[in-house]
């Protein structure tokens, strides 16, 4: 799988949708997120000997966990290098899918929660991401950000507040338009 | 309140997972790209490791040179192979005879030795040589012994000699020269080269006949106890505010120089690098330096700093081994602070946001901290001895530019040596 170009192409192009979506939560901008997952790739392909399996049946599986989480790194590398500073500017519209089907009303709900997430503070968005989308500890957050467990539990806590709050305004808005 | 937030969790995991993001904008050859430069920095990384591995091995080599060089080796080799006890029969020997290349047999009393010195003088140098025992004869006289000897030589001296027998007092400067030497190739119980010096500068002394103290002092030399110690000590530090989380381990490195007042005190000062790190939440921080518009509220901060720290202890042993010492140690500690840096969380009308600032001002900090350890002590000879002690640093005023209370707690290990 190390190997050549081509298999390393396909790998690419199987799952970079799949990548993208992950770091694009971390990444507020479209292009740095694609860059990053091009650096994610870059790292995935460059260490491919070390990734090791033990269940030949669940290949796919522990490949893209391990991709996940390289993902992940790379993303709050970024960000560290930019001091975790907040972002300013709207999200543009062209990023989004544009779906027709019977089942838009929820991918436009789910494309507001995601952009709600994105609009938190760069602190907050990254232990939400982490601790309630990828499973990660408090302990782990706090290693791998390099801040104490009680800011990590902080930052969730406000994270959720916050995101709460505008869930509740979107009720709300959506009840009276109903009316 | 807990289904609610396990239902929006799940409804943000669904939303992360499905959501309609545009993935078409894939370019495997900007990832290839990035995997050449990834090659090229590699190798050149590794090329930088060889470098630096040859770097540490040429000094690892020269290490024994700086030492040999130092004139450690040959002291300590010349002295390792001294019998300790000063006045040996042997060593006198050898030393005087194989510095002068002269045999003479040997005489068991002052009395006999003055006779031959006056014999010497008065008739030949074949009479002279029979002086020469009177270099062996101290082995068996005590202190007060040895000086009523000079003194008495001294005597002969200025008695029996007419200041015209030139040759004569040259023979007698020429033996007391040789016996001096004979004592420094001997005395043995000092270690290092300065007190070698001291010594071979009484030892000269002694050249004059009119000397009588030199045996003393030479005897005081050796008893007297090097007071000055100095070492180099590290150790891990963790700095809380307030009693609130740890939010880092932080480092201690640096160097302390002592002196001992007496058996049981002794006063230490030094110099340490210090890097401490610290959480604490918006309240404790004093915004009074900074210019923060007052409708924002710092939530919390996470910060770190660079300082260096300047201690004087008061040192008190309370138990004594010839391997062991345990002792406590009291005293303040002054910072002064190179740079420090913040992460702050901050409320500004409901929203929240993060950011990070250094400062580079440095700013000092006079006797800010109570500084409180327990130390122990394993002694090594001569090399030196190693020195644990953990300890605690409670602070009398507020350290850096939000003015924290920072309290610190460590270990600090090191080595010292007596150096005079």
């Amino acid at each position: 799988m190390a190997g050549s170009q081509r298999d390393q192409k396909v790998l690419y192009e199987q799952y970079y949708g799949y990548c993208l979506k992950i770091v694009f939560r971390y990444i507020y901008r479209y292009e740095k997120a694609v860059d990053v997952v091009n650096d994610g790739y870059v790292k995935i392909f460059m260490n491919m000997h070390r990734f090791q399996f033990s269940q030949p049946e669940n290949l796919e599986m522990i490949l893209m966990g391990w991709m996940r989480k390289i993902m992940i790194n790379t993303a709050i590398d970024f960000l560290r290098k930019n001091n975790f500073l907040p972002e300013i500017g709207a999200i543009e519209e062209t990023i989004w899918i544009e779906d027709r089907s019977q089942s838009s009303d929820q991918a436009m709900l789910y494309k507001e929660l995601v952009s709600q997430v994105k609009k938190l503070p760069p602190a907050y968005r990254t232990v939400f991401n982490m601790y309630i989308i990828d499973g990660f500890t408090h302990q782990e957050i706090a290693n791998q950000l390099g801040i104490s467990v009680g800011t990590s539990k902080s930052n969730l806590s406000k994270a959720r507040d916050i995101l709460q709050k505008i869930v509740k305004k979107s009720n709300e808005a959506i009840a009276v338009c109903r009316v | 309140m807990q289904s609610v937030n396990d239902d929006m969790d799940d409804l943000f995991r669904r939303a992360a997972e499905n959501y309609p993001l545009r993935t078409d904008s894939a370019d495997f050859n900007r990832v290839l790209a990035g995997m050449q430069k990834a090659e090229a920095a590699s190798i050149a990384d590794d090329k930088l490791k060889k470098n630096s591995t040859g770097k540490l091995l040429w000094l690892l080599l020269l290490i024994p040179f700086i030492w040999i060089c130092n004139g450690n080796y040959f002291v300590q080799q010349k002295e390792s192979k001294q019998p300790v006890s000063v006045y040996s029969k042997t060593d006198l020997k050898s030393a005087a005879f194989e510095q002068n290349k002269l045999s003479t047999p040997l005489s068991t009393s002052i009395e006999r030795n003055q006779t031959n010195i006056s014999a010497a003088t008065q008739t030949d140098r074949k009479s002279f040589a029979a002086a020469y025992p009177r270099i062996q004869v101290q082995e068996y006289l005590t202190d007060e012994q040895k000086i009523e000897k000079d003194k008495k030589i001294t005597v002969l001296n200025n008695s029996n000699f007419n200041n015209n027998d030139v040759e004569a007092k040259k023979e007698i400067k020429q033996q007391n020269q040789m016996e001096s030497e004979a004592i420094l190739a001997v005395t043995t119980k000092k270690d290092s080269a300065s007190v070698l010096n001291e010594k071979q500068e009484i030892a000269k002394d002694s050249v004059n006949p009119q000397s009588v103290v030199s045996l003393k002092k030479l005897n005081k030399l050796q008893n007297k106890t090097k007071k000055f110690y100095a070492g180099v000590m590290a150790g891990p530090d963790a700095s809380f505010v307030k009693m609130q989380s740890v939010s880092k381990i932080g480092i201690n490195a640096g160097i302390v120089v002592g002196f001992q007042l007496n058996k049981k005190l002794s006063i230490e000062t030094g110099a340490l690098f210090t890097k401490k790190y610290y959480y604490s939440d918006g309240k404790y921080f004093n915004r009074n330096k900074l210019t923060i518009p007052a409708n924002i509220i710092i939530e919390n901060v996470d910060g770190d700093c660079n300082m260096i720290e300047w201690p004087i202890m008061l040192r008190y042993t309370f138990k004594t081994t010839t391997k062991h010492r345990l002792s406590a140690a009291a005293g303040l500690s002054s910072y002064f602070m190179k740079n420090e840096s913040y992460d702050y969380m901050y409320n500004n009308a409901g929203s929240f946001y993060s950011r990070y600032k250094t400062y580079n001002q440095p700013s000092n900090f006079w006797f800010a901290a109570v500084n409180v350890g327990v130390g122990y002590t394993k002694n090594f000879g001569k090399f030196g001895s190693l020195h644990i002690e953990p300890y605690i640093k409670i602070p009398v005023q507020g350290l850096g530019i939000g003015s924290l209370p920072i309290t610190s707690s460590g270990l600090l290990i090191g080595w010292t040596k007596k150096l005079f």
